[in-house]
């Protein structure tokens, strides 16, 4: 089930985000949206998830393209935003809930899902805990628990990593990583960073708003080298 | 079915468990009113009855005359506070979920509205009911007639509220437009007074608070009180809303 995106334009106002945005992300990998910040990462989530309108290009998953908000599409993807976005009044617990019934899971399947989703992200431990009492990378496992809830095709994650430290990244990297692998999940991974990524992933460097490098490297060093010449040359 | 009946069950137990978890909100909600029923008409009632006029068949005290205006107030407040709520859920990032859902966004908001109208309505019946602790002396078959009325002023006033939170950027803002709407909508009404008294006074302000939509909003549910739970106006004011509610989507921008 591709992810393709062609020609995708966005403007904020004069301040050009997006131009001519281009690739097609296949599934069953982790692939690494790469760029410095304000390169349009964040835009390009914004406009796969329907969070901003679309004022050009066309998005299709497996052919079939949507417009801005399509739930028949949304069902096959699981989001997860660069900054948190969980009920924090309520516990982990509630917003996988809330989640899953959004999704239209039953109250069996939900407590199924609940179950899964939180041994995958390991966070079972501290899911019945208020958001307020969790650390950042725990309440980061949450969200990607939650993202996971109803078995999406793509799971698109907006800079997981931001605020967390070197360990919790790493670990985080690690799950990720086994979640494409060990469940066909294709992932979508916009980062600024590379140690968080493994040699074997896709990368799609984007520097200020254009596709400039789409392929893999065969070694980390290779990874920071292609990147780092991109951002000196275009950046 | 479930795909559309689970969403809804689940917005509306989130709207509860925010309004039960907040005590504050839970115990202002019904303290405002009483303040005004106990403190405000107790010292009316002495001093001030109110005139024969429809849907009252004879004289009635002031307590009696203001309950449905301070089932509005109710009505009003937790609409209003409803969509404070979703413009934090904005801030705060919890919004998103919502609107990533693979579910249409008019339903999304229809679902809002439902859950904010449910949460309006058990307010309202709960004030009612410590009312009649107080002793005014409502009608026991007009609290269930009066429930149609109370479900749609709860559903209008949940929907201004939500179009003010689809204008509205940031917590501070929404603070002001709460008074620049709340107080005005009270007051410019026939909440506390009947409009004709109020035209003795002023002829400007007695047509502003004619127009004024919570004016409409109380006088049914004081109809619904006393006897007469329908008329034309149920149906423009029916109609309005469900007219509104089908472009609210258009009004509530994701990326505002």
């Amino acid at each position: 089930m591709a992810l393709s995106i062609q020609d995708a334009s966005y403007s904020y106002g004069k301040a050009v985000a997006l131009k001519n945005f281009s690739s097609c992300f296949e599934p069953g990998a982790v692939t690494a949206l790469l760029g410095p910040n304000g390169a349009g990462k964040s835009t390009l989530f914004k406009l796969i998830s329907g969070l901003i309108r679309r004022q050009s290009g066309d998005f299709s998953l497996d052919g079939e393209s949507w417009t801005s908000h399509s739930p028949k599409i949304f069902q096959k993807f699981g989001f997860v935003f660069q900054e948190p976005a969980l009920d924090s009044m309520r516990s982990g617990l509630a917003n996988l809930k809330y989640a899953a019934g959004l999704h239209g899971l039953d109250r069996p399947k939900t407590k199924q899902r609940i179950e899964e989703t939180t041994s995958l992200m390991n966070c079972s431990s501290y899911v019945h805990r208020d958001i307020r009492t969790l650390s950042g990378g725990e309440r980061r496992r949450i969200e990607i628990a939650r993202a996971l809830i109803h078995k999406p095709k793509w799971l698109l994650l907006d800079e997981p990593s931001a605020g967390l430290d070197i360990n919790s990244r790493a670990k985080l990297s690690l799950d990720l990583h086994s979640l494409a692998s060990n469940k066909g999940l294709g992932i979508l991974w916009c980062t600024h960073v590379t140690d968080e990524l493994c040699p074997q992933d896709a990368l799609v460097i984007l520097i200020n708003g254009e596709n400039r490098y789409s392929g893999s490297c065969g070694s980390q060093d290779e990874m920071i080298r292609t990147y780092n010449q991109m951002v000196d040359k275009h950046g | 079915m479930d795909k559309l009946i689970r969403p809804l069950v689940v917005i509306i137990e989130r709207e509860f468990a925010r309004f039960i978890s907040q005590r504050t909100r839970l115990i202002s909600a019904m303290v405002r009113p009483l303040f005004w029923l106990i403190v405000f008409a107790a010292g009316f009632k002495s001093t001030l009855g109110i005139a024969i006029q429809p849907p009252y068949a004879t004289y009635v005290t002031y307590d009696l005359y203001v309950i449905p205006g301070l089932v509005g107030m109710v009505c009003l407040f937790n609409g209003m506070q409803s969509s404070l709520a979703m413009v934090y859920d904005r801030e705060a990032g919890a919004m998103k979920v919502l609107m990533t859902a693979p579910l249409s966004r008019r339903l999304v908001l229809a679902y809002k509205l439902i859950g904010s109208t449910l949460v309006s309505v058990i307010q309202s019946y709960l004030f009612l009911l410590i009312a009649i602790g107080f002793g005014v002396d409502l009608p026991v078959l007009g609290l269930i007639q009066a429930l149609p009325a109370i479900i749609i002023s709860a559903y209008v006033l949940s929907l201004i509220g939500l179009i003010l939170a689809s204008h509205v950027h940031g917590l501070e803002n929404f603070a002001g437009v709460m008074n620049f709407v709340i107080f005005p909508s009270f007051f410019l009404s026939s909440a506390l007074y009947p409009l004709w008294q109020l035209r003795e006074s002023s002829e400007s302000i007695y047509w502003i608070s004619e127009m004024n939509p919570f004016t409409h909003l109380i006088e049914l549910i004081r109809f619904g009180l006393h006897g007469e739970p329908f008329s034309t106006n149920t149906l423009i004011i029916v109609a309005i809303a469900l007219f509104t509610t089908s472009f609210i989507h258009l009004l509530f921008k994701p990326d505002s």
